[in-house]
């Protein structure tokens, strides 16, 4: 198998600029465990939402005839082992060979621009015919593929079948064509569209391409796998990728068409977005058509904090045994090379910190008694200073007085006042707090670079990539395999200020997107260490009341509502919905990406939110504000626990 | 052989046309991009100080960003509007129009190819055969806008509309590290330039400064066909370190990321089109006959993306025309002028305009 210096930067993971058996090696099966083979191929349209680089792309090329043949001819390999069982599992590939035929089509610049070709009302027409044409192309060159494979066999001579005559079925489809003659028409006609596609304002409209008023091409492949014996056993699955590319009513005009039931499998994946696309897009909700499509959250079923860890696990895995010089490392090696902080802190640092502590404390109106704590440690820092762990749980009671100094009612002995039992996430916080004001690494472990990859697989790919780096080097240089964790959390650090400034030029509306995520980091970071923790171990994100998007969301200009469509999409900012407050109230919640959690200080774990209002989120994406101005726009604060997310 | 084997170029823009000036029987028109760059007018201004008065004439396509915010563009903002006032001080008379082109639609798609090319057609189609030599000032032009463009004034000039086609360039390294291009979209194919069908695809990215980001997003457009990458560098160039500069840029996300070969960098002359226009030409041709139809692949061809200086992308835009070659690249969605730069880019470009004629009287055998 071939072996590459460092398999985490492969940005291609795509067949073919790599071979087929390290696709195969890469590919990360456990998505597909999560889905059953009746939601795949059912009836229903099946609409596939994901940010990009949650796997979409690959999810769809998986079911490739190329790519079942591939896995299916090296079935005997090891590495594609759990990926066989995987797909024998939902019955898209058997022993005999694949059963499933995707054809993936990329909703391209191409598909969209029919749009502009010929008469403005000729364009849904023509819509109808490319898309046909390039569906039954792809069918054609499946069947071609598993001829070669000798999965299949169609004998000499075998034709297609045709559907029944009528004046609105196109020619295309009305004969019964061998392979070879329905090849040769489905060139000529894509010819056509490319030389329309490709034409001057005052060209003629090439005489091969004609429009339809509807889409045949499901139809039509209905009856060749129900009227063609040998196609009998075969389910192709129409595939069309990136669906948000298209234009607002060509995306209207493709739901009518795919959301009538059919035997034939049509799944369309689309990029995660707020509202706007999503109107369109949604097939679930409000429509009257209720029932005749489903859905796939990609992003949802990765954010399972406990599914994502083992996606991640698989991915690494796979990546290690690809890349020279860490082919043997397990993954507990791997975690093994991210080394824990070293204990001893210079005794300056610890009394610093502890000067910072008495100075925070000085006004407490209870739990006075960490006060005396802190007092203590300060007079023997120099022969025996506290160390982190130590500090961290003094920090804690700190928190815990502070906590206990802003109840409303004073106790009557502030002194003897027990603030409340610590828990992990007023713990998180206190290290969160001590690792800053230490300036020690906070951001180290193997956990915190999965953390940090917000459930994408590109980012936890890039995030691992430069560990991966030291780690061949150092091989090479005979040097002990291991990263100290200044080092973890210095390329943790770079990862986030590249990401952060890339955010101007990788999207649309980047200026205003980079405006919005400044404020809001400013203002995550100041609730977050503000003295009494408040929500600890941080607020990573705000939440607007669904009711109030509905009934607002008149008032937020729609270039602002572009702004926050296009950081969901480029996943800047991740959606969860949340059911909290009042019985069956719903809260849209926004959380940073986590790179940008790293970028503010910020903790890495979901939960903690604020509610905004509509006008702040308005004003924080026009100019930079203050933390206090942001505080007067913003209302209660909440914490959601993880994996409650719906 | 191929159409510019043999090229007529002059480096000396103002030189050559205060000599072609002289016939009494010239018609000029000059097309240009008026926007923010300081460049815009350079070729019309060199032009408007020939004493050709009636036989000059122009047609500006005024470029309307997308900036969401005024922040965003506000002194590229401020450049248009000196543009438009240094336009009016030069007081040539015959203007063929000053054309609104959107560089975005609302939907963020890249429009300005679709957007000149209809506003040339509609606009002075009928105009062209009025004028000997039509001059198109790349300058201050996007690449989206000029390729179709250009592409487009060569068939016209085909067909005998016009005879003469001139292209000006001004290249000013300087001016253009103090412009960034930012909000990129997605890469698409441009304008009467998009790929024919499923071929497998041989992709020669022309690299320039800092382009990771934008060659991470052609990759992800045509990665999946993507057979083959051969990265183009500019050597010999101005600074004879600026390939092994842009080598050490980009050499992690080409050789780590993107798994391209070492033997498959090519060198071309930064100040030469057609250095690269050959080269090109050569591996398209060399890739045709050693792959199409081998190894299963099916056809093959050859996508080019012009990420780097003005002239380079022309000799690539030269490639791609004769060829049928389809072009893929990212546009900037806004461009922006830190404030400090501002004033650089007031005083204007210290550039000297190129010529590089494409078609007429050198070519008439």
């Amino acid at each position: 198998m071939p072996r590459v210096r460092n398999a985490f930067k492969i940005r291609a993971a795509d067949p073919p600029l790599i071979d087929t058996s390290q696709f195969l090696q890469l590919y990360c099966p456990v998505l597909l465990e999560q889905f059953d083979e009746e939601k795949l191929f059912s009836d229903r349209l099946l609409v596939i939402r994901g940010s990009p680089g949650a796997g979409k792309s690959s999810f769809l090329r998986l079911f490739e005839a190329s790519a079942l043949v591939a896995i299916h001819t090296n079935r005997d390999q090891g590495s594609t082992e759990d990926l066989v069982q995987a797909l024998e599992k939902l019955r898209a590939l058997t022993s005999d060979g694949p059963k499933a035929l995707g054809l993936y089509i990329h909703c391209d610049g191409a598909l969209r621009d029919v749009a502009h070709v010929g008469t403005g009302d000729k364009s849904p027409f023509l819509f109808n015919a490319l898309l046909d044409v390039r569906i039954t192309r792809l069918f054609l060159t499946a069947l071609r593929q598993l001829q070669d494979a000798r999965v299949l066999s169609l004998g000499p001579g075998f034709q297609l079948s045709a559907l029944d005559a009528s004046d609105v079925v196109p020619e295309l489809f009305s004969k019964r064509l061998t392979l070879d003659e329905m090849a040769e028409r489905c060139q000529i006609i894509e010819r056509g569209f490319s030389a329309a596609l490709n034409s001057f304002p005052d060209d003629p409209l090439p005489a091969e391409i004609r429009g339809h008023s509807r889409l045949h091409a499901l139809s039509y492949l209905e009856r060749q796998v129900r009227d063609v014996p040998a196609l009998n056993n075969l389910r192709p699955v129409v595939m069309l990728d990136d669906v948000q590319d298209l234009y607002p009513d060509q995306r209207l005009h493709l739901r009518k068409e795919l959301v009538r039931r059919s035997p034939i499998a049509r799944w369309l994946a689309v990029r995660t977005h707020v509202y706007g696309l999503e109107e369109v897009i949604s097939f679930q909700a409000g429509d009257g058509e209720r029932g005749d499509s489903q859905e796939i959250d990609l992003d949802g079923a990765l954010a399972q904090s406990s599914l994502f860890a083992r996606f991640a696990a698989n991915i690494v895995d796979r990546r290690l045994r690809a890349t020279q010089f860490l082919e043997a490392a397990k993954l507990t090696d791997f975690k093994g090379y991210f080394q824990e902080l070293e204990e001893n802190l210079p005794a300056s640092s610890v009394a610093r910190v502890l000067g910072n502590m008495a100075d925070e404390g000085a006004d407490l109106r209870a739990g006075r008694g960490v006060l005396a704590k802190i007092d203590n440690a300060l007079k023997v820092v120099n022969e025996s200073p506290l160390n982190f762990a130590q500090l961290v749980e003094l920090q804690q009671m700190l928190i815990g007085a502070r906590r206990l100094s802003k109840r409303a009612q004073l106790p009557l002995f502030p002194d003897m006042e027990f603030p409340q039992p610590p828990d992990a996430k007023t713990e998180e916080a206190a290290l969160l707090f001590v690792s800053k004001a230490l300036r020690v690494p906070y951001y180290k472990g193997f956990d915190k670079f999965v953390g940090a990859s917000s459930a994408n697989v590109h980012q936890l790919l890039s995030n691992l990539a430069p560990v991966v780096d030291l780690l061949v080097h150092r091989a090479e240089l005979d040097q002990a395999l291991r990263i100290s964790a200044k080092e973890q959390d210095a390329i943790l650090r770079k990862r986030a200020d590249d990401y952060y400034n890339s955010l101007v030029s990788h999207h649309r509306h980047g200026a205003a997107i980079l405006q919005f995520v400044r404020n809001l980091g400013r203002f995550c970071a100041a609730v977050t260490y503000r003295p009494n923790a408040p929500i600890a171990p941080g607020v990573t994100g705000f939440g607007i009341n669904r009711a109030q998007l509905s009934s607002d969301k008149a008032r937020l200009d729609p270039i602002k509502t572009q702004v926050l469509t296009e950081a969901v999409a480029g996943n800047i900012l991740t959606v969860r919905t949340i059911r909290q407050g009042t019985a069956g109230a719903e809260n849209e919640v926004f959380y940073l990406n986590r790179l940008l959690c790293v970028k503010f200080d910020l903790p890495l774990n979901y939960g903690g939110w604020q509610h905004v209002s509509l006008s702040l989120l308005d004003r924080m994406m026009e100019k930079q504000l203050s933390t206090s101005e942001m505080s007067n726009g913003s209302r209660s604060f909440h914490w959601s626990e993880e994996g409650s997310a719906e | 052989m191929s159409r510019w084997s043999e090229y007529y170029s002059n480096s000396d823009f103002c030189g050559f046309w205060a000599e072609r000036a002289k016939d009494e029987g010239l018609q000029v028109l000059v097309i240009f991009a008026l926007g923010f760059d300081p460049r815009s007018l350079t070729a019309l201004r060199c032009l408007a100080k020939l004493g050709l008065r009636d036989r000059l004439g122009y047609l500006a396509l005024r470029l309307k960003t997308s900036a969401v915010f005024a922040q965003s563009g506000s002194v590229a903002e401020g450049l248009v509007e000196d543009n438009v006032t240094a336009l009016n001080g030069l007081h040539v008379k015959r203007v063929e129009g000053i054309l609104d082109v959107d560089t975005h639609d609302e939907e963020g798609h890249n429009v300005v190819g679709r957007q000149a090319l209809r506003a040339v057609a509609n606009g002075i189609a009928l105009s062209l055969g009025k004028y000997t030599d039509v001059v198109v000032d790349i300058s201050g032009m996007p690449r989206g806008a000029f390729y179709p463009l250009i592409s487009y004034l060569i068939r016209q000039s085909d067909k005998g509309k016009f005879p003469n086609l001139h292209v000006a360039v001004v290249e000013d390294p300087l001016l253009d590290s103090q412009i960034s291009g930012i909000e990129y979209g997605k890469a698409d194919y441009l304008q009467t330039f998009r790929k024919q069908g499923t071929e497998k695809v041989i992709w020669l990215p022309l690299i320039g400064d800092n382009e990771v980001a934008r060659l991470e997003k052609i990759h992800n457009e045509i990665g999946s066909s993507c057979i083959e990458i051969c990265p183009i560098f500019p050597f010999p160039a101005s600074s004879l370190r600026h390939a092994d500069d842009l080598l050490l840029q980009h050499a992690e996300l080409l050789f780590d990321g993107l798994l391209v070969s070492r033997d498959n960098i090519l060198l071309c002359d930064e100040q030469n089109p057609f250095d690269v226009y050959r080269k090109i030409i050569d591996v398209h041709e060399y890739y045709q006959g050693r792959l199409s139809g081998a190894l299963a692949l099916g056809e093959v061809t050859t996508v080019v993306s012009p990420l780097a200086s003005k002239m380079l992308s022309l000799g690539m835009l030269l490639a791609a025309i004769e060829k049928t070659l389809p072009v893929c690249h990212v546009e900037a969605g806004v461009y922006r002028v830190d404030k400090q730069n501002e004033s650089a880019l007031r005083e204007g470009s210290s550039g000297v305009p190129a010529e590089i004629w494409l078609t007429g009287e050198p070519y008439v055998p």
